[in-house]
């Protein structure tokens, strides 16, 4: 079984984002950039499948500009086999990126694509179904639990109500929640070998899809700024400001 | 906020908060901090707490001393625990050069009274199992130093300093200083303070509060980076059975610091090639700022720390912190008086800035307000640097001095980078008659005289 893996590099968690002053987008020079975290227990879940021995090659993909390699050399770096790099120029948006992802699946033929549910910098939450659509594979998403049987996998998923546990046959798309599983660390010695795996470049445009983004940002800001609070003298006063000022009590 | 006080300090990092301290702890109450965001947003939060007692230079190494027996009485003090670690400090060595300048500067520490201990390969692996020392010549070891948490210190001398009358204003940007009859106004954008002394503590922003009053304060950061692995199960085991901790490592050699962490490893490299940063200073609403890591770059040190300490291989890397550190041309900061202005003080380029802070701050105060320094401060002396210190000067002076950190410190040492700057017309003749040059506030100036260099026959002329 083969596994193409999907990661996203977005700004660090941990960064304050900053609003540029025009209001055109966020800050991102100088800025400590990661892989997104879902996708990183994509890239986990994956390697777990191959120790397990149900799965033979894990092909990690990104869709980027030239530096969002090293969010595929991290995958690789956890074990992955081998790396694919779109280059993409600036924006891209869900549907193209699952376009390309479309032509990805079909040279390379894998039998499960994983990803994470989300990217923690657009919050889109739009390309693993999209690519089920395009592809008319079955999906699986929200994956908290994923078990590998006989041409089929059983995910189970978190959804309001509780969990969900769902049959898909295989070839399949599966979008992973952070609670799937706990991510490892790469040891500097795998880092180091990461980078001698293989790493395909791919342009986008030689692709021959239409990635042009489809919305139009108008502007960006920041959230309003927290007033300062104001420190109460006792137990009782707090008690009073809960119940009829803030009225949460 | 006051409208008067005695001494303004600008930057709440560890540095300002120590003068803060040292001032109110001097019976100078009427004294205030200006914070542009929160205390230790800068580059203190972020720094490995290391409080190494080495240094060649006499000014730092007593500033670095006094701070070390500071920050112990801290708690007993303030009643805030600053998670000072007393595990000593190993600084290894592969080549006898290296061996000799142990040598060498333990004289500076005995002279200004810092314990050293000298320990054979044997001893070494003792007091760290896990350290590989079949290629080791030998080590010095300080059992006083260790490391201390940066931001619990910053804050524990605020409180301090706020027993004593002191007061801190945080989110506060200062705006403008302007000098009047007998002081100084400092505006900032909650109103203006009038004082009589200005205190420069403002670290990663030194040459924009220079600007403010017409100062090249010679300051730009270069980026460092450290590596915290996830724990591991050597190291776990040691704390299980109540083993001391392994202290501080440094392996001059492969150039990097390591020591525990949470049962993991921290592994900090000084490596070549580490870029400046804020050359232009940083952006107004900086705060808790890290940069990309850039792990090639330290691939040889890693290397060379896996040969060292084969653990440190064997984890996984939990996070790799790539942020500021202030440098100065010749790597010592800079503290004192500012040249030609009057009552304007400057603590700034702390590259060590932990361990530098006590000692700055406690030196100020006394300069501030006894009218002297009670030790030599000429290593530290803001007059050593001018107009000289163009941009694209720093730039280069300062990497260089960041990739030395680690090197074999000889007596009378030149460093090369961005020379000639300042030549005499007499430069080029000078140069045909075989001088070897020194570079003096900018000015090449030879040291001696030196023909037939490249030849067997070697002659050298004083």
């Amino acid at each position: 079984m083969k596994i193409l893996v999907a990661v996203k590099r977005v700004i660090d968690y941990n960064v304050q984002i900053r609003v540029k002053e025009d209001g055109s987008g966020v800050v991102t020079d100088n800025v400590k950039m990661s892989t997104n975290p879902p996708d990183d227990n994509a890239v986990e879940e994956a390697v777990k499948i191959k120790e397990s021995g149900k799965a033979k090659e894990i092909i990690a993909v990104t869709v980027g500009e030239e530096k969002a390699q090293e969010t595929v050399r991290k995958a690789l770096a956890v074990g992955a086999d081998r790396g694919i790099l779109v280059k993409a120029p600036c924006t891209i948006e869900p549907l193209a990126v699952a376009k390309i992802l479309q032509k990805i699946v079909e040279k390379e033929k894998p039998d499960l694509v994983f990803m994470g549910k989300q990217a923690i910098d657009d919050d889109c939450n739009q390309t693993g179904q999209m690519l089920a659509a395009i592809l008319n594979w079955p999906q699986a998403t929200f994956a908290s639990k994923i078990d590998v049987k006989e041409n089929v996998l059983e995910v189970t998923r978190e959804v309001d109500e509780g969990l969900e546990t769902i049959e898909v046959k295989i070839p399949s798309i599966v979008t992973c929640d952070l609670r799937l599983n706990e991510p490892r660390y790469a040891s500097l010695p795998n880092i180091m070998k990461a980078k001698k795996k293989p790493l395909e470049q791919i342009d986008a445009s030689e692709l021959g899809i239409d990635i042009k983004p489809r919305i139009e940002q108008i502007k960006v800001e920041e959230p309003p700024k927290r007033k300062a609070g104001i420190k109460v003298s006792s137990v009782e006063e707090l008690v009073q400001k809960l119940k009829n000022e803030a009225k949460v009590i | 906020m006051k409208s008067k006080a005695k001494v303004v300090i600008v930057g709440g990092g560890v540095v300002g908060v120590s003068a803060l301290y040292h001032l109110a702890k001097k019976g100078w109450s009427d004294v205030v901090l200006v914070e542009r965001k929160e205390l230790t947003s800068g580059s203190t939060w972020h720094a490995a707490g290391l409080l190494p007692l080495f240094n060649m230079s006499y000014s730092v190494g007593q500033l670095h001393k006094y701070a070390v027996d500071l920050y112990k009485t801290l708690e007993e003090e303030t009643g805030k625990n600053v998670g000072f670690s007393v595990v000593s400090n190993i600084r290894l060595a592969s080549t006898k050069d290296r061996m000799d300048e142990y040598h060498q500067y333990a004289g500076v520490a005995q002279t200004i009274g810092v314990d050293v201990k000298f320990l054979t390969p044997d001893q070494v692996k003792e007091i760290w199992p896990l350290c590989n020392t079949s290629d080791l010549v030998g080590a010095i070891q300080h059992p006083e130093d260790g490391y201390i948490q940066p931001a619990d210190l910053t804050q524990a001398l605020a409180t301090g300093a706020r027993n004593r009358g002191a007061e801190i204003y945080r989110n506060t940007n200062v705006v403008g200083i302007k000098q009047i009859k007998n002081g100084w106004v400092v505006e900032t954008d909650k109103g203006s303070i009038e004082c009589e002394h200005v205190m420069s503590c403002s670290g990663n922003f030194a040459r924009q509060t220079g600007k403010m009053v017409g100062l090249e304060i010679p300051v730009i950061p270069v980026e460092h980076q450290y590596i915290v692995t996830e724990p591991h199960p050597e190291i776990q085991k040691r704390k299980k059975e109540g083993l001391p901790e392994m202290g501080v490592l440094r392996d001059s050699d492969s150039r990097w610091y390591m020591r525990e962490e949470a049962g993991g490893l921290i592994l900090g490299p000084y490596e070549d090639g580490a870029p400046c940063c804020y050359v232009d200073g940083p952006s107004k609403d900086s705060e808790y700022e890290l940069f990309q890591e850039d792990l090639d770059r330290l691939a040889p040190h890693i290397e060379g720390a896996i040969h060292r300490v084969p653990a440190f291989g064997e984890v996984g890397v939990k996070k790799v912190y790539n942020g500021a550190i202030c440098y100065t041309p010749d790597g010592n900061p800079i503290v004192g008086p500012a040249w030609g202005l009057k009552n304007f003080w400057i603590n700034e380029g702390h590259s060590f800035g932990i361990t530098a802070a006590g000692g700055a701050g406690w030196q100020l105060a006394e300069w501030i307000v006894d009218g002297e320094p009670t030790i030599d401060m000429l290593g530290v002396e803001p007059r050593r640097y001018g107009d000289y210190c163009s941009k694209s000067y720093l730039k280069e002076k300062n990497e260089e001095a960041y990739r030395n950190v680690f090197i074999i410190h000889y007596p009378d040492e030149e460093r090369e980078a961005a020379r000639p700057l300042r030549t005499a017309p007499c430069y080029d003749r000078m140069k045909k008659l075989g001088a070897v040059f020194g570079q003096k506030f900018g000015w090449e100036r030879p040291n001696f005289f030196c023909y037939r260099w490249h030849g067997t026959k070697r002659r050298l002329v004083f």
